[in-house]
């Protein structure tokens, strides 16, 4: 595992993101960062690192599934039982982090898909949903010609 | 031995479940998933009352529904500490570190003897064990209760990080005679001071102004093997990371014909640390059975 030694700003690595619009805003605020030098801590190199990301979107998800739910059971009800059913698919499918992941934002695009075409309010909630998918794969596609960037922001952190 | 008693809390199924969700659980899902288990775990009576037993002493002005409002987050940062610790074993992936008090871990590391790490059932132990022996060109033995489910014990021992050596403190064990040696050898040596497995030898100190027991071994250790004792605590921040907080080391030396009396006064320094600790920290003691009933 790559690792980083006294440097504050290592934090803001866009190798420490997952998804492509963490990745990006990344990109741009350890750009505008001054080096931070802070003896005594250490960055290590992973994806899925940042606590900011990956609660963002752990709590994005839920509340969108939940309102989901809603569609067919009262607020109440949805909200409980939609923290129960989203863990379904990994204990039925099992089939590591990579497929589960999949599984689940596919479901949720479907139900979003779907949601999107009625008539009740729901239609917003799967229209953010659809929307943030789409910002995503935006960002992807700016991406692409910046691991240029990516590399000269890790080698200042001595990668 | 009866088939259900591997669901109970100490039972073998939820460490394999634990090994198993964390390379299943899609990772940006996960603090929603903990939530949800550490939520579920309140189910776990007697634990959450000996937390809130805990949390009562150590707070002595709060109210039983606050408590267990903290007991949830005893139980969520337990989750958390556990998950890092197998996800480090079996992905080898690290948390963020930050020190504090890291003149004393240098002079650790540096020092031209063994020494003993003296720490407490906070954040991840386990964690903080690899991180040292990652980090470190000194071999660590960690000493630790055995698991009182012999399945548990068995899936544990076979899952051992293979960087750590392990002993386990059983009454029986002639664990003190190879702990000795592994000083003399320049070995650091770590022990957990919070808690007294049945039939070890303790000493009786006060925490947050109530009698309980440590564990006599470290210091008696220390003593025999003129070591220093370094107090030394694993605190979780956040989600993965960490923060190792390192004191001045205490010494334990023979200075009159009362041995008791120079080991109380390790054990008097090492309760004072650990106080402070908790109290900074008390929503990551997992300490799941009243402390002060031991010396009752």
């Amino acid at each position: 595992m790559r690792i980083v030694r006294d440097r504050e700003d290592a934090k803001w690595l866009p190798s420490r993101f997952h998804f492509a619009l963490f990745r990006l805003f990344a990109i741009v605020r350890m750009s505008a960062m001054a080096p931070r030098p802070r003896p005594g801590i250490i960055v290590p190199i992973d994806r899925y690192q940042s606590s900011f990301e990956n609660y963002a979107i752990s709590i994005w998800y839920f509340a969108t599934v939940s309102c989901f739910f809603t569609a067919v059971m009262p607020w109440w009800v949805a909200i409980p039982l939609a923290s129960l059913v989203v863990q379904l698919p990994i204990y039925v499918v099992g089939r590591g982090q990579g497929v589960n992941s999949i599984i689940f934002m596919t479901s949720a695009t479907l139900a979003a898909a779907y949601l999107a075409t009625t008539q009740t309010w729901l239609r917003w909630a799967a229209w953010q949903f659809l929307a943030i998918l789409a910002l995503n794969a935006l960002a992807a596609l700016l991406l692409l010609p910046m691991r240029g960037v990516i590399r000269k922001l890790e080698a200042r952190c001595g990668l | 031995m009866k088939w259900w008693r591997r669901f109970l809390v100490h039972g073998v199924f939820w460490r394999q479940f634990l090994h198993w969700a964390v390379v299943n659980v899609p990772i940006w899902l996960e603090p929603m998933i903990i939530a949800w288990w550490s939520m579920f775990f309140l189910l776990w009576g007697p634990g959450r009352r000996g937390v809130m037993r805990n949390l009562a002493a150590i707070k002595p002005r709060s109210s039983p529904i606050a408590n267990f409002f903290r007991v949830y987050r005893v139980f969520w940062n337990y989750a958390w500490t556990i998950t890092d610790n197998v996800r480090h074993r079996e992905q080898g992936i690290l948390p963020d570190w930050e020190f504090e008090g890291s003149e004393h871990f240098e002079e650790l590391q540096s020092r031209d003897g063994g020494s003993i790490i003296l720490t407490a059932h906070m954040g991840s132990y386990d964690l903080g064990a690899q991180l040292f022996a990652e980090f470190s060109t000194r071999k660590i033995v960690m000493v630790r209760a055995p698991e009182t489910d012999p399945d548990t014990r068995r899936y544990e021992e076979a899952h051992l990080d293979d960087r750590v050596r392990i002993g386990f403190n059983t009454a029986s064990s002639d664990l003190a005679l190879d702990l000795l040696g592994a000083i003399q050898a320049g070995e650091v040596i770590a022990i957990q001071g919070d808690r007294v497995t049945p039939g070890i030898a303790a000493v009786e100190t006060a925490l947050f102004g109530k009698r309980t027991l440590v564990p006599a071994g470290p210091f008696a250790l220390a003593m025999a093997a003129r070591a220093p004792i370094y107090p030394l605590f694993v605190i979780r921040l956040g989600r993965r990371r960490y923060k190792l907080l390192a004191n001045a080391p205490i010494t334990v030396t023979r200075t009159s014909r009362d041995r008791d009396a120079d080991i109380r006064r390790g054990v008097e320094q090492w309760s004072r640390a650990l106080e402070t600790a908790i109290a900074a920290a008390w929503f990551q003691w997992f300490a799941f059975e009243p402390y002060f009933e031991e010396a009752a």
